[in-house]
């Protein structure tokens, strides 16, 4: 693999308009090499649309994305997966339910490979090694030979982060890693993140503030589309506006609930 | 790392064990049957390569074409009408007054160009098709609708075709040879046959067992997550396309030159909605289940409508709902999926322990 420290996501003037309506508008962001970024925001903030642009998911109406010094707007998704090394988790486990746990993995780390790689080469011992090993990592050794469908959710959410690790990724975008688990499993995958992902770009959308807390090194807070301020947890947690779109936001969401 | 074939832990070894006894019971069949048993066998044969084809597509990648005769059809024409050149104009010409084939005839006449350009012709069709329907991301039912306008149209346009085609009555009397200009007597026929369906078994379990096979099947399970992990998926599904195109050409080849007849009726609609309905009630995905589902489809219709011709497609309808609302994986799906959970459970257990 190249240099680390050459992995430096640089986001400029980014923005998308769906039929006139601009879900991110003019988003400047850059993310340091090895940092890992959270992304909040309220419902509707263009978080997930801001991680489709950079993932080649949806074509940028303006502006430009660049990782390790090349271009990524306007590329096809395998391609900047492969190229660029570029991995992504999805919002929900996104896996393949009617496969074991072992071909979710295997099927992580063997894209970008030639026809006569997939029809004619064996599984190596080394391979095994490595998704034991990343299997370890993510709690799930003993559900190898289970079918990803029979996982908890919590379980799921583990398997695709397992997934994106074992791909070998330099930038990695996680959208909401967390979602539906417990707060003991959302812990567990802070500390998960935190271990693995060291000298990864990370790039995180999360709603969950203990987990921003536990991982983010600079949060960003987007608000309709735009970036609204940036900072360490506890800056944007006393900046006034940030309390008055977001946080505000989520109390009374709590409140209604209660 | 290699799997032992014969393992508890291998979840295909079931699979392998019900195959290796299904090949020896067709092998050892001849021996207790008449000759007219054998021939609906031998149509078996050609039947169990034809559901092959779709199970690489339907079961593993998730494309239900529903026009998958039409390569059936395109291997089975190529092969009937070079080999019925061989005594010169065929009758079914002549009769309307054609004294002169097209040049295309005459160079089909030589059997190995004639069996070649079958499956070469199957092939290039699927790989304009496939490019064309993959690339502008149609799937799932409007690749099936698709597939069957197109088996509709081929069936149309073999009978509007007689001149050249047969029409509706087909062609008649192909002779039985494969590949080289040998007549072949049918019950050495039948084991030509069952060599090829080994041979075609054994090219489909290496496939699907292989690294692209997995990714087939995840192609099938989730094609937009496959995108990110870097898979050119529209790469994967030509190439399947293809593969599953030429297998079906193959199986025609097989039909025409063992029955020593093709007509539209084998390679229109009905016959690609038949093919369906053996993988559905063998069950799809699993290679096995295309073996038992044709032989158990296949069997059922011969024996009922000897004897109960009226009701054959009364019981033909029931018995397909039946597998639908019971047994929707398929007779060896449902079997797989018991055992694996058999298997869970005990591992389950032993941890309690």
């Amino acid at each position: 693999m190249s240099d680390i420290r050459e992995n430096r996501l640089v986001v400029r003037g980014l923005s998308v308009s769906f039929n006139g309506f601009v879900a991110v508008d003019q988003v400047d962001l850059t993310v340091e090499p090895g940092e890992t970024r959270v992304i909040i925001g309220p419902n509707g903030a263009g978080k997930t649309t801001l991680l489709d642009l950079i993932t080649g998911k949806t074509a940028a109406t303006a502006g430009t994305v660049e990782f390790r010094n090349h271009q990524l707007a306007g590329k096809s998704t395998s391609e900047i997966c492969n190229k660029y090394h570029v991995g992504r988790k999805f919002q929900g486990p996104n896996v393949f339910h009617e496969l074991t746990v072992h071909e979710n993995m295997q099927l992580a780390m063997m894209g970008n490979q030639s026809m006569g790689f997939y029809v004619f080469s064996q599984k190596t011992r080394e391979e095994e090694e490595r998704i034991d090993a990343c299997l370890k990592k993510v709690n799930l050794l003993e559900y190898k030979e289970v079918k990803a469908s029979s996982l908890s959710h919590g379980q799921k959410q583990w398997l695709e982060i397992g997934m994106v690790i074992l791909q070998n990724a330099e930038l990695i975008v996680l959208d909401e890693p967390t979602a539906g688990m417990t707060a003991e499993e959302t812990y567990k995958t802070g500390e998960m993140i935190k271990n693995n992902l060291k000298e990864k770009t990370v790039l995180v959308i999360e709603h969950d503030m203990d987990f921003v807390k536990q991982i983010a090194e600079k949060v960003t807070v987007l608000h309709q589309g735009r970036v609204l301020a940036e900072g360490t947890f506890e800056e944007m947690e006393n900046d006034p506006r940030v309390i008055s779109v977001y946080l505000k936001q989520t109390e009374e969401e709590e409140d209604a609930k209660c | 790392m290699k799997q032992k074939l014969f393992s508890k832990d291998n979840p295909m070894s079931m699979m392998f064990i019900i195959d290796i006894l299904l090949f020896v019971f067709l092998a050892i069949f001849p021996l207790f049957v008449n000759e007219f048993r054998l021939q609906i066998m031998a149509k078996c044969l050609c039947y169990i390569v034809f559901a092959y084809s779709l199970d690489l597509l339907w079961g593993y990648v998730g494309l239900m074409s529903m026009g998958h005769a039409v390569f059936f059809g395109i291997g089975a024409y190529i092969v009937a009408i070079g080999y019925s050149m061989e005594g010169g104009i065929p009758s079914y010409m002549t009769s309307l007054g054609v004294m002169k084939a097209p040049g295309i005839y005459y160079v089909l006449a030589h059997k190995p160009i004639a069996f070649f350009a079958a499956l070469i012709g199957c092939g290039v069709v699927a790989s304009i098709l496939g490019a064309f329907l993959f690339t502008k991301k149609v799937n799932s039912v409007f690749f099936s609708l698709i597939t069957f306008a197109l088996a509709r149209v081929f069936e149309l346009l073999i009978i509007n075709q007689q001149k050249y085609t047969g029409g509706a009555n087909g062609i008649t009397q192909v002779p039985s040879k494969l590949l080289v200009d040998v007549e072949i007597p049918d019950n050495i026929y039948y084991f030509v046959l069952l060599g090829i369906v080994v041979l075609v078994y054994v090219f489909c379990r290496y496939l699907t067992n292989s690294r692209y096979g997995l990714i087939l099947e995840a192609v099938r399970e989730n094609e937009d997550r496959l995108n990110f992990f870097g898979y050119n998926v529209v790469r994967f599904k030509v190439v399947v396309f293809i593969i599953s195109a030429v297998i079906a050409g193959l199986a025609g080849i097989m039909f025409a030159t063992s029955q020593s007849f093709i007509g539209p009726s084998n390679v229109g609609i009905s016959a690609s909605t038949a093919v369906l309905v053996w993988l559905a009630l063998g069950g799809r995905g699993n290679i096995t289940g295309a073996t038992v589902g044709t032989l158990v489809v296949c069997w059922a219709e011969s024996l009922f409508s000897e004897q109960l011709t009226d009701y054959w497609n009364i019981i033909y309808g029931i018995m397909v709902l039946l597998v639908v609302f019971f047994i929707p994986k398929g007779i060896v799906g449902t079997l797989r999926e018991a055992v694996y959970n058999k298997r869970t459970e005990a591992r389950h257990n032993l941890e309690l322990e």
